[in-house]
């Protein structure tokens, strides 16, 4: 296990309830889920109970956000406060949640007696709203931030300026953790190519609001002072002309007087950057990468791992999503289906078939896993089971978060 | 299914992340130019998988010829902005001297669109089209762009719109407008979507046909990839169904694959179905890639189903 993690955690209020034997959880009727390995359930049970910051990493379309969710709904059902905040979630997936409007706020989710004494808040990150508050937040003056939040290409530069839905998703983040609305937060990070991509964000954004961006923009002979023949100057200056020319001058001096706005509180910025930072990095956080057993989304997975490990990132595990479930295919002796009568021959070979295409299906899928385990010796490994309905509704969140759970919670 | 995109000289593949776009662009470029068409697969993805399924190749940003009838490029916008600059100023070298200023990447990074705008600019040089910038021969019949997942895709193909709104006058205008106009001619340019036959894939897709429909791009049919071949019959599923099930007791230790293959094949049914009555028309079936590494000839049974002629959405147990 890697540092912050024991295997024998014991949240105080359950100490000397723990029952390491059977397992019921509390799955629908009729849920074939088998248990997945009890031991890496019960390190991440423990995580759900102690961690103050839950970070699902993964690429996409290997559901995270249903991960996130079901993560989230795990904890609450161990009492806690928890919010799960989510980027852009499918449609069912909000419903499940009970998520009106992707608004940015809170939204409780309604799950009753399940939440025994804790809570589930949904938020749908809004980048714009959050990048606003941030300016009004940090700006000197009224009229500072009105000069930002009132700039024609504002709204379009706040979306989609590159990096600022992760840095947004940080800096929220950071907002809730400091509230104390919450014991647990669960992010599900957006899709990207680089795990570390949303982690740097924030260091990109700075980087950009403390060069002297604004001012070579207004006066673009600046970038030329550094060039060293005439030439060049001669060139350079040229290009930046014909740039503006291209993109029509009022915009690059909307981006220059926008630039310019913010940087007037950079300085703020940047504490927060280094803020969130130190969060992600401390011992109540957890990464968790999340993915599915094919072999392509494995090799990503691996990437992702090492990029984590290079950062000195918390890394907690693996949750694999849509793991065919071992359990149905039985157990041995397997008959022979050639002696049957001639009218169930055909039947009986197709049944056989079918059983000898998902053995070596769940073959195929354990090998996968294992090249987890041999990556990262320490790490958990939780397998998710294919279920034969999607996690779509907050009654099968509620049976899939039994995944996350201790046999005995 | 093909001679849908046929009929087209551009045809984008977009849809959720992680449902195989690239296998199904690269598939449909098979099919395309086994049909006779001079085909060009391009990449947007800077971290793509196409150059690995042709054959571990590095895709440029010229055309890799792969056979006579089919090449595959990769757009990098980093790449496309290098372009661009030389372009404008002649010398590569200084160019890329100006990519490496801090200040010009936060200027690109602030422009919105610069780099999808500059990336249709491309694609439709290859589909032909007087650009603006330059006019390029016919050197492909179709082209076939593996375009980014759902998020990304629709600020992609809206951008010429966007572009026109934020800059009504100006050098670019004209360019914007002729991609416009590219974009939003049916006979010329089409999107496909990309699916599978799960409740979540399936109800995104069905809100990005909305989204496309609204910028004006037309939709060919949807395409439900790794649809598993293996069928029940009515019969077997109801013998599979009945308590107790209709089966000799010897064959019980098969019984759980069988309802959990029965139960994930009704399941895709159902999404199927959803698409059929949802969209205008009948959605497309592809098999499974073979496990491992996908190459040319693992795609080869994707590509025979997309030319098989009325491919048709599966048939139905219930």
């Amino acid at each position: 296990m890697t540092g912050i993690i024991s295997n024998d955690y014991e949240h105080p209020a359950e100490r000397g309830r723990v029952d390491a034997g059977g397992r019921a959880g509390d799955a629908e009727p009729g849920d074939h889920r088998p248990p997945p390995e009890r031991a890496d359930a019960d390190v991440l049970d423990g995580l759900l109970r102690r961690q103050r910051l839950l970070v699902c990493v993964g690429s996409g379309g290997v559901g995270k956000t249903t991960a996130a969710a079901a993560l989230s709904v795990a904890a609450a059902g161990h009492g806690r406060r928890t919010a799960v905040l989510t980027i852009d979630p499918a449609r069912r997936l909000r419903d499940a949640l009970g998520i009106a409007s992707l608004d940015g706020t809170p939204h409780r989710v309604p799950l009753g007696r399940r939440a025994r004494g804790g809570s589930l808040d949904a938020i749908v990150l809004d980048t714009k709203r959050t990048f606003d508050e941030l300016i009004e937040r940090y700006a000197p003056t009224r009229a500072a931030a009105e000069r930002v939040l009132t700039n024609r290409i504002y709204e379009s530069l706040s979306t989609a300026l590159a990096g600022s839905q992760e840095y947004m998703a940080m800096e929220r983040l950071h907002a809730l953790a400091g509230s104390g609305d919450y014991d647990l937060l669960v992010v599900d990070t957006p899709p990207t190519q680089h795990a570390l991509d949303f982690l740097e964000a924030p260091e990109r954004l700075t980087a950009l609001l403390t060069s002297r961006a604004a001012a070579i923009l207004q006066n673009p002979s600046l970038i030329l002072a550094r060039e060293g023949s005439r030439i060049a100057q001669a060139v350079l200056g040229a290009v930046l002309r014909g740039l503006e020319r291209l993109t029509g001058l009022e915009m690059l001096r909307d981006v220059a007087e926008f630039v310019g706005g913010l940087e007037e509180f950079s300085a703020g910025f940047q504490e927060r950057a280094a803020e969130v930072s130190r969060f992600l990095r401390a011992p109540e956080t957890s990464f968790v990468l999340v993915t599915t057993p094919e072999s392509a989304r494995i090799a990503e997975t691996l990437a992702f791992h090492r990029e984590l490990v290079r950062a000195g990132l918390p890394f907690a595990g693996f949750i694999v999503n849509r793991v065919l479930p071992p359990g149905v295919l039985g157990h041995p002796p397997f008959p022979d289906v050639e002696g049957a009568a001639a009218a169930d021959l055909a039947f009986g070979r197709k049944l056989a078939a079918l059983h000898r295409r998902f053995t070596a299906l769940v073959r195929a899928e354990r090998a996968e896993i294992r090249r987890l385990t041999a990556a990262a010796p320490d790490a958990l490994v939780v397998a998710v089971p294919l279920a034969t309905e999607e996690p779509s509704s907050l009654s099968r969140l509620v049976g899939l978060s039994a995944t996350f759970r201790r046999a005995d919670s | 299914m093909l001679d849908a995109a046929l009929e087209r000289r551009l045809v984008f593949i977009t849809g959720k992340g992680g449902v195989g776009r690239t296998a199904v662009a690269t598939a449909l470029a098979l099919a395309a130019a086994r049909a006779g068409k001079r085909t060009l697969v391009v990449e947007l993805n800077p971290l793509g998988r196409l150059g690995e399924y042709l054959g571990d190749l590095s895709l440029g940003s010229e055309p890799t010829e792969i056979t006579p009838e089919l090449a595959a490029a990769a757009i990098a916008p980093a790449v496309i902005m290098e372009d661009f600059l030389t372009g404008m100023l002649r010398i590569r070298a200084l160019a890329r001297r100006l990519l490496e200023s801090h200040t010009f990447r936060v200027v690109t990074a602030a422009a919105p669109g610069l780099a999808d705008f500059l990336t249709l600019v491309r694609i439709a040089e290859w589909e032909g089209e007087r650009t603006g910038f330059k006019r390029k021969r016919h050197r492909f019949d179709l082209v076939i762009v593996d375009a980014p997942a759902t998020g990304h895709s629709v600020p992609l193909l809206a951008t010429p719109g966007t572009l026109l709104k934020m800059l009504p006058f100006g050098p670019l205008t004209n360019t914007a407008r002729d991609l416009a106009l590219l974009l939003g001619d049916p006979k010329r340019a089409a999107v496909a979507i990309v699916t599978r036959a799960e409740e979540m894939a399936v109800n995104e897709t069905l809100e990005l046909a909305t989204a496309l429909m609204r910028i004006g791009v037309a939709l060919l049919p949807v395409i439900v990839n790794a649809v598993d071949p293996f069928r029940f019959t009515r019969v077997e599923a109801h013998r599979l169904r009945v308590d107790p099930p209709d089966v000799p007791p010897a064959w019980q230790p098969y019984l759980g694959v069988a309802r959990f293959a029965l139960a994930r094949q009704r399941t895709a049914e159902r999404q199927i179905r959803r698409l059929t009555q949802a969209l205008p028309e009948r959605p497309v079936s592809l098999p499974h890639a073979p496990a491992g590494r996908i190459t040319l000839a693992a795609l080869e049974p994707l590509a025979d189903a997309i030319a098989r002629p009325h491919a048709r959405g599966s048939r139905r147990v219930s």
